[in-house]
């Protein structure tokens, strides 16, 4: 199984994906930025809002999560599918719980507004990644790839 | 009208984010911090208030909304570490 993505502005590695969230009534395409330094994935607040996220209803993780940019408030989405196009057709991953940062105000800031959404190592680690921006080519497959 | 599979609506997705990649400088002229919309490589809809944009394209286009991509166009150059 082989998931393509593409390289996007500053030659970031992404990837789209459908988010599914039957709970919540979500089914809406992402695209995440392919990040190894991130521990897991995580929606960001411009997605979250395109996605209506029902942040009340959502439990909030102890103690929020850190990054490059701070310490920010972020909520646990339950029972989430991201599905992927693969050469036959879709491949879905299951997340028992899918983190989402939580806009500080009701309007984005400046900063908010320009945050990605990531897939992360609890992903990528499944996986083996490629990425060779040469020939413009991102990569996840579920083969084990010797060098 | 024929309804579009997950598989199209994906590629779909994918190359209006080409397109708006591809014409971004353009769009920092034109729409300096502003969000814009592209459905079907087309700037469908823009705004300063992601919040007034989204309920536009939700009246318009209903559960496809799901499927147009909506991006900031920074005024600046910014370089993001996440």
């Amino acid at each position: 199984m082989r998931i393509r993505g593409y390289y996007r502005q500053l030659d970031a590695p992404y990837m789209r994906a459908k988010i599914v969230c039957k709970q919540f009534g979500i089914e809406k395409t992402v695209n995440f930025l392919v990040d190894l330094g991130a521990a897991a994935t995580i929606i960001g607040p411009r997605d979250a809002k395109r996605l209506r996220i029902p942040y009340n209803q959502l439990k909030l993780v102890e103690g929020g999560v850190s990054g490059v940019g701070g310490r920010a408030e972020t909520c646990l989405m339950p029972e989430t599918q991201l599905v992927f196009r693969i050469e036959t057709g879709n491949f879905e991953a299951s997340f028992h719980h899918l983190l989402v940062l939580e806009p500080v105000a009701k309007t984005l800031s400046k900063d908010e507004r320009l945050i990605p959404s990531l897939l992360g190592r609890d992903f990528l680690n499944q996986m083996a990644l490629l990425t060779d921006k040469r020939q413009n080519l991102v990569l996840i497959t579920d083969e084990f790839l010797t060098v | 009208m024929k309804t579009k599979t997950l598989e199209q609506k994906l590629d779909q997705f994918e190359a209006d984010t080409i397109w708006f990649d591809q014409h971004y400088e353009k769009f920092k002229e034109q729409y300096p911090d502003q969000f814009v919309a592209v459905y079907g490589k087309t700037l469908i809809d823009h705004g300063k208030s992601l919040d007034a944009l989204l309920r536009r394209l939700q009246k318009k286009y209903g559960e496809e909304t799901g499927d147009i991509v909506v991006e900031f166009v920074s005024r600046e150059d910014v370089i993001l570490i996440v």
